[in-house]
């Protein structure tokens, strides 16, 4: 049996499974691709570089619905060639396939992970047919980055809708502690996606300006509903602040739904959200009001990590030793920020935190950076 | 009136002048004024005439300026200090100590009580290392707090505005304000702390410092005869600036002209100081496509992109075969040119002050100086422009901010300033 690849730490797998479950409840789609009467159910984990089981066997001409259950850490684009199209599926998620085999075998491709020999077997009845097994090349599968990391943004983006739908029906109900439990998180969902927010015109400002970057009459967004809940200390009067976020919100997904991105532009992503850590979060100016800028700087990290997540098992092949480098970056900072939180799990405000510990994340995050740059030599 | 220089323009400019300064290393070129503008180095350039010194003067390498506080309230004391102030800056000027520099002074034989000497002596041998020395008169000096100081709250300039704020500012009051200031230039990093150090000395009991700032590369070229420097983005910076020699747009974008209000004032030209920090470790892991967008010039040759020289036009129309425009819609050079019609003199420095010990990371940056005839007009929009749009806001913060009105030159016998107090 092939290794699995430890690219996330456990805490940050069991976190994305919570997710899932969230996933589960809130996405129709998903519940409704269940097996129905007459088709017999098969799940699948799709793990971080296998499939297991491997291989599948099947009735021929019989209904079958193969549930890929993705229980690794990194996004997947799977597809049984000649029976399905690609689909990608992020960590902690599933896709169900309902297929009809025939007296054949068919090869279970992973595009991003094929190359590395990720490739399972249907087999539709007897396995009186050999055929020989798919390979992707590099060039295929860095190409199939933009489109895993596409996947991710529209996975955190469906939760940040969620999400934001609940911080507005707190506003709407002057749930004063639960809007504010809910900024932290929701905001969460928006920092571990934000930079690609600058291509899709004014949604940012719209979205997250801070006090005095507009003028008063102008200002929406996050910031201002944040302003209300800490320096007001209410709800009332922001209603509409919060049912325009959330419309604004669902504007992009919309848009991230039509954006083209390709190998370079997740890796700017990546970098990007780690610059945005070391700025704006590091500097304590993101939550002016909340303090809650760890929160936002672990989210910003998380999210370079899942952009750079999707080109790990290219550079696997292309420099394995630059991909164990930045992962131990990945992880060293994990280590220093999983260590800044409350008894309660929560992290650390921004001014609780003491000038060591700041200078720590700082050095982490730094050290992450340089590697993280050269790859960029590794897609020309 | 917009004047587009040619390559071809800047070459034989700069070739004509800068031959001179090569070779002759005194006094050179045709045209009349020149020799004013290019000393060689270890050369000094006069105190007094039209316009301040340090303005218009090419570039020096070093930068010391200090923003003071006045501690008296008498007008008297301003203009006496002011008077001290001039004289003290011509003489340092010309490359010679204070005073009796730093020979002991004696009172008859007693050798026992000798008071320190009159300049504090490290300038010593040193040559002038074209020192200039410009002062300047923030609006604090006109009204603070809403207090009429000194009774001078009527003959504030009306250009001399309290900056607004801008979209990102991150300022930090120990890098903003001040009634007074003092720009001191020269070659010599010793040489410009030397003259803040002994101006300041002068002032005791009338004015303290406020916040000073070292600069150890000029970022700026101000006149054709000197290579455009790089900022510590690793980028040409103002390339497109105002130079000295362009006569007409000085007096069109700098100075105060004969027509303006008020009356003191003209000749002179108002500076806009800004602490600009860099997130250079930001920057250093960027990817240098993303740098060149950000500034809309490629690094190593300066050409904007999709030209080939540094000094090609930057070309605001074409666009590539996916129609986006070779230079990108937020890029800093795009925005900083805007429709081509605000000018400013871009004069600023390099800067560190070491680290950030909270971060680890360097605390260094772009000291950025403007002079202008109006900021109203010209530094304000244009920063309201890229403070809003700039993708490079996302590398840099504004952490400290001043405006100052510089007045004319002094007259040889007269001070800095002597306008101002006219009929007082």
């Amino acid at each position: 049996m092939r290794p699995a690849i430890a690219l996330w730490p456990l805490k940050t797998c069991s976190a994305l499974l919570i997710s899932f479950l969230t996933m589960l409840i809130i996405m129709p789609g998903l519940s409704a691709c269940g097996p129905s009467d007459g088709v017999t159910p098969i799940t699948i984990s799709v793990r971080d570089n296998y499939f297991d089981p491997n291989t599948i066997r099947s009735t021929p001409s019989k209904a079958v619905s193969l549930t890929f259950h993705n229980v690794g850490a990194v996004p997947h684009i799977v597809q049984i060639v000649g029976l399905t199209d690609q689909k990608v599926i992020q960590a902690g998620q599933g896709v169900t396939f309902t297929v009809t085999p025939q007296t054949r075998q068919y090869a279970i491709v992973d595009a991003l992970y094929g190359a590395d020999g990720m490739v399972g077997t249907l087999i539709g009845g007897a396995p009186d047919q050999q055929t020989s097994s798919p390979t992707v090349s590099p060039a295929v599968a860095v190409q199939g980055t933009g489109a895993a990391y596409k996947a991710y943004l529209l996975d955190q983006a469906d939760q940040l809708v969620a999400s934001a739908q609940k911080f507005a029906v707190a506003f709407a109900s002057g749930d004063l502690p639960g809007a504010k439990v809910s900024y932290v998180s929701t905001h969460q969902h928006y920092e571990r996606i934000a930079p690609v927010i600058r291509s899709f015109g004014t949604l940012e400002s719209r979205l997250n300006a801070r006090e005095y970057d507009l003028p008063d009459a102008q200002w929406t967004g996050f910031h201002r509903l944040e302003k209300a809940l800490w320096v007001d200390g209410t709800t009332s009067g922001q209603e509409a602040i919060a049912r325009q976020l959330v419309a604004d919100l669902r504007e992009l997904r919309a848009d991230i739904e039509v954006h083209a991105l390709l190998p370079t532009d997740v890796l700017d992503l990546s970098v990007a959200l780690l610059d945005q850590a070391l700025t704006t979060k590091l500097n304590g100016q993101e939550d002016r009001y909340a303090h809650t800028d760890l929160a936002d700087l672990v989210a910003s990290i998380e999210g370079s990590r899942a952009a750079f997540a999707v080109f790990a098992p290219f550079l696997q092949r292309a420099d394995p030793g630059l991909r164990a480098e930045i992962t131990a970056r990945y992880d060293r900072f994990e280590k220093v920020a999983g260590a800044l939180r409350g008894p309660d799990g929560v992290y650390l405000l921004y001014n609780a935190l003491t000038p060591g510990q700041l200078r720590q994340l700082s050095d982490a995050m730094i050290a992450i950076g340089e590697p993280l740059s050269r790859v960029a030599s590794q897609l020309k | 009136m917009k004047k587009k220089f040619t390559r071809r323009g800047v070459l034989l400019g700069a070739g004509a002048v800068g031959a001179g300064a090569l070779l002759a290393g005194g006094g050179f070129a045709a045209r009349a004024g020149l020799d004013e503008l290019y000393p060689p180095s270890g050369q000094s350039y006069p105190f007094y005439g039209q316009h301040q010194p340090g303005i218009s003067t090419p570039a020096q390498d070093r930068l010391h300026f200090a923003a003071l506080d006045l501690v008296t309230e008498r007008a008297s004391d301003l203009q006496a200090l002011l008077r001290i102030w001039s004289d003290a800056a011509a003489t340092m000027m010309a490359g010679r100590p204070l005073g009796a520099g730093a020979a002991p002074v004696l009172y008859g034989d007693d050798t026992s009580t000798i008071p320190p000497s009159s300049d504090t002596g490290e300038a010593l041998g040193l040559p002038a290392a074209r020192l200039t020395i410009t002062f300047g008169f923030g609006p604090t000096l006109f009204l603070r707090e809403g207090k009429d100081r000194f009774g001078l709250a009527a003959r504030r300039p009306q250009a001399l505005i309290d900056l607004p704020s801008f979209p990102g500012d991150a300022l930090n009051p120990d890098y903003c304000g001040g009634d007074l200031c003092v720009q001191a230039c020269a070659d010599d990093p010793q040489v410009a702390f030397h003259a803040v150090r002994n101006l300041a000395r002068l002032a005791r009991g009338l004015a303290v410092m406020r916040w000073t700032q070292l600069g150890f590369g000029r970022t700026s070229s101000t006149s054709r005869s000197q290579e455009t420097p790089r900022n510590l983005m690793g980028f040409k910076d103002g390339t497109n600036n105002l130079k000295a020699e362009d006569t007409a747009l000085m007096e069109k974008h700098v100075w105060v002209n004969f027509g303006d209000q008020p009356s003191w004032m003209r000749g002179g030209t108002y500076l806009v100081a800004r602490r600009i920090h860099m997130a250079l470790e930001v920057w250093d892991h960027n990817l240098l496509e993303e740098q060149e967008w950000v500034i809309g010039r490629e690094k190593v040759s300066g050409a904007p992109l999709g030209k080939k020289l540094e000094f090609d036009h930057v070309d605001l129309e074409t666009r590539d075969e996916k129609g986006n425009p070779l230079v990108p819609s937020r890029s800093h050079v795009r925005l900083a040119i805007g429709d081509g019609a605000i000018k400013i003199l871009r004069r600023g420095y390099s800067f560190t002050d070491g680290m950030d010990a909270r971060t680890g990371q360097l605390d260094a940056g772009l000291f950025f100086i403007a002079f202008q005839r109006d900021p109203r007009t010209q530094f304000v929009p244009l920063q309201m422009s890229l403070a809003q749009h700039d993708t490079l806001n996302e590398y840099i913060s504004h952490t400290g901010s001043a405006i100052f009105a510089c007045p004319p030159g002094a007259r040889e016998g007269g001070f800095v300033g002597e306008g101002l107090f006219a009929g007082l």
